[in-house]
């Protein structure tokens, strides 16, 4: 069981190939993480991975199947501005019901309050709104979770608070969860294992 | 140093930023940025504000540069050197005796060279021979002068964005963010440099919302969170598990880094 | 979407919001009021000129002219927000539908806006009214299918935009259909630009409407519309009675200008890159 990323290959149209034979695995009930200073495409791989972008060649599998191309995918992208993640427009409960609905155990355990379901996304902070972008990302039939910058946004106790979160539930459902960031504390402290970005850009260093 | 017997350089004194924005087709709301913010800060001083996104360190220093977008309402009152500082005397003063280092290289004009940009300000007669004094004050080649930005590295743009804003008669230096993702050692050379800056006796007030940038170079650390100032500390004190940190959210603040006992804390710390 | 709030150019916003609603309400108004019976012939009282009796004079039936510009201004009203609604609609539909759909689609429909961008209005307008058989059918099919391109182009741009939003990319790894996106995401968020798009529409549909009639391709001429005021007016001008074009080509002008001048006070709000001033 695990996310299992082959001969990877992707470049951005007009740009010089980002990548051109990474591989990558996550283990489901481990966390991985992508390390690098910004700019060198954790972004792009981690959207590759959630299939948010197509790869010009490789293969990602979901635990032996293929990353579907059309409908729910098992990989869940977990943005790094919440506030553009969810429709300015809708109410908090749709932005869930979007997904799924959430059993009220589920909600505490992330940490929702009930009287947030009826607000707007202007009228949540920031830390506020990223717990129900992770609710939304828990479905049932979610098996891995990709975190991209996911509190790099906020002060360091909601970073800890929605962390220590996440990390519970992920350890309790078996979920893999591949981390994107560049603070180097942070990955040690919730890694497993950690991977830095050249490794996937150049497979075999010419040394 | 003996700051408190000085008179402060700057001081904002109850120091309000809101916003009108619109509800409805014309319908308006305003949104607090900033509320009732005061703060000093000495000659020669660096005062770090250290607060995440949206905590609103960047609008106290577009409110002192006097910068905030359109649709902002200032309230409260910015003192420079004992005198108001309304919007005339900030004119006048911006660039000669306060300057901003923004954040991003992206400031910098890609359509002029370098040395022109650097020059910008400075005594015509004497622009060029100071120039070169910057240049060479920050490691940077004299040929490096009629260079385009686009024709140098990241590192060298940050040193230019430095040599800008440095001018002999520069009294506060407002660096807002000025260490964004960069590795360890581009951070200690930025915050060297500003450490000299204070050393020539000009104010530095240090933005940004990496605590040990703030704690390396600053004497005090003012705590922003949600657009108030929660507490101003001792530099010092933020070491071991925090215990000489007078307010409650500053030790919370710092024991939930990862590089510490990343401790989620048991307070909700919401001020709304 | 949400511009910065300017107080000189809101209150100038409140200002034609109220103004227009003002002319709309005093024209629909007036038309239910306005008795009838002022517009029965009678010989003693034709071509009188504007008076007490008669502020806008009678016509040449001796029928009040102030009443029949006021009919005329609520018809023409009432099938320029019906034109304006279904022009309105083609650009959305299209609009929505090129931006998020294969590639082929998008060029199909950008052809076919090149197409109608580059044939001449009102040729078009003449055909298609000519086609369908003339009267209100023909006038608002005609108008319609010749007005909705610069709001498609604009819908469609919009929505390429939204489509690289996070929320619809997540929307679309939690399995949405994109009929799914283009209600609940989309929509919602361009219906600003829609209704700043079918306001700037209005006055030209309404202008269109007018000069299809002015031309006789529209509307019979027992009724009231202002088009075929101001074509019976006409003539009337080299012959000193000016009343019979000058009032109804003013009345038109005023709601014609009124629109569009809450149209451009509603596009700097919503939308302020796209408007000068």
């Amino acid at each position: 069981m695990a996310l299992i990323v082959t001969d990877l290959a992707f470049a951005h149209p007009g740009a010089e190939p980002l990548y051109r034979a990474a591989n990558l695995h996550v283990e489901a009930g481990t966390v991985v993480g992508l390390t690098g200073a910004s700019g060198t495409g954790k972004s792009t791989l981690g959207a590759l991975v959630a299939g948010d972008l197509r790869p010009r060649s490789g293969k990602i599998t979901i635990d032996g199947r293929p990353l579907p191309r059309r409908g729910f995918r098992p990989v869940q992208l977990i943005h790094q501005h919440p506030e553009h993640a969810v429709n300015p427009r809708s109410r908090m409960r749709s932005v869930l019901n979007e997904s799924h609905r959430p059993s009220p155990e589920t909600l505490e355990r992330v940490g929702i309050r009930r009287e947030w379901l009826d607000r707007f996304p202007e009228e949540l902070s920031g830390g506020e709104l990223q717990r129900f972008c992770i609710a939304r990302a828990l479905r049932p039939d979610t098996r891995y979770l990709v975190a991209d910058e996911m509190t790099t946004m906020f002060d360091a106790i909601t970073q800890a608070q929605i962390w220590h979160t996440l990390l519970g539930i992920v350890r309790d459902r078996g979920l893999g969860l591949l981390v994107i960031s560049h603070e180097q504390a942070l990955l040690d402290r919730i890694c497993d294992e950690q991977l830095p970005i050249d490794r996937l850009r150049n497979p075999h260093p010419a040394t | 140093m003996t700051t408190d017997m000085t008179p402060p350089l700057l001081s904002l004194d109850d120091l309000s930023v809101g916003f009108t924005r619109y509800t409805g087709v014309a319908r308006t709301r305003t949104v607090t940025g900033v509320t009732s913010l005061s703060l000093d800060i000495a000659p020669g001083e660096i005062l770090a504000v250290i607060g995440a996104s949206g905590s609103g360190k960047t609008l106290l220093a577009q409110a002192i540069l006097g910068i905030l977008p359109a649709n902002a309402t200032v309230s409260g009152r910015i003192t420079f050197d004992g005198t108001p500082l309304d919007e005339r005397r900030l004119r006048k003063l911006r660039g000669r005796e306060i300057s901003y280092i923004p954040q991003s290289v992206n400031n910098l004009d890609p359509l002029m060279t370098v040395g022109k940009q650097v020059r910008i300000g400075l005594d015509p007669p004497t622009a060029r021979e100071w120039q070169r004094a910057l240049f060479s004050r920050y490691g940077l080649a004299d040929d490096v002068a009629r260079r385009y930005p686009f024709q140098l590295s990241g590192g060298m743009l940050r040193r230019v964005l430095f040599a800008t804003s440095v001018r002999d008669t520069v009294r506060l230096v407002i660096a807002d963010e000025p260490t964004p993702g960069l590795h360890a050692d581009a951070v200690a050379e930025v915050l060297r440099h500003l450490r000299e800056l204070a050393e020539g006796g000009a104010s530095v007030l240090l933005i940004t919302h990496d605590i040990f940038a703030a704690t390396a170079i600053a004497r005090r650390v003012a705590v922003m969170h949600e657009g108030a100032l929660r507490t101003v500390e001792a530099a010092s004190a933020f070491t071991g598990d925090g215990d000489d940190l007078e307010h409650p959210f500053a030790r919370a603040l710092w024991r939930a880094l990862p590089q510490n006992q990343f401790s989620p804390g048991s307070e909700p710390w919401r001020s709304s | 979407m949400s511009a910065t709030v300017k107080p000189r150019r809101r209150a100038a916003l409140i200002r034609s919001l109220v103004l227009t609603g003002v002319l709309v309400g005093a024209i629909l108004a007036g038309s239910v009021l306005l008795d009838d019976s002022a517009l029965t012939s009678s010989i003693e009282s034709r071509l009188l000129p504007p008076g007490l009796d008669h502020p806008f004079g009678t016509d040449h039936l001796g029928r009040d002219m102030f009443t029949r510009v006021v009919k005329g201004l609520a018809l023409s009203l009432a099938i320029g927000v019906a034109t304006a609604l279904i022009s309105t609609a083609i650009s959305t539909v299209l609009g929505i539908a090129a931006a998020l759909s294969a590639r082929w689609f998008d060029n199909a429909v950008s052809w076919l806006i090149d197409l109608f961008i580059g044939i001449p209005h009102l040729i078009f307008m003449i055909l298609i009214a000519f086609t369908v058989g003339g009267g209100i059918p023909g006038i608002m099919l005609g108008v319609a299918t010749t007005h909705w391109m610069a709001l498609a182009l604009l819908v469609r741009a919009d929505t390429k935009q939204l489509r690289d939003a996070d929320f619809v990319k997540v929307s679309r790894g939690l399995g949405r259909s994109p009929w799914f996106i283009a209600s609940r995401h989309i929509l919602p968020l361009a219906s600003p630009q829609l209704v700043v798009g079918f306001v700037l529409m209005f006055p030209h549909v309404v202008l269109h409407e007018a000069a299809l009639t002015f031309l006789g391709f529209g509307f019979s001429p027992q009724t009231p519309a202002i088009g075929i005021l101001l074509s019976e007016g006409m003539p009337h001008i080299l012959s000193g009675k000016w009343w019979l074009a000058v009032f109804p080509g003013l009345a038109l002008l005023l709601v014609v200008l009124c629109f569009a001048r809450l149209g451009d006070q509603l596009r700097a709000r919503f939308d302020p890159r796209t408007a000068n001033g």
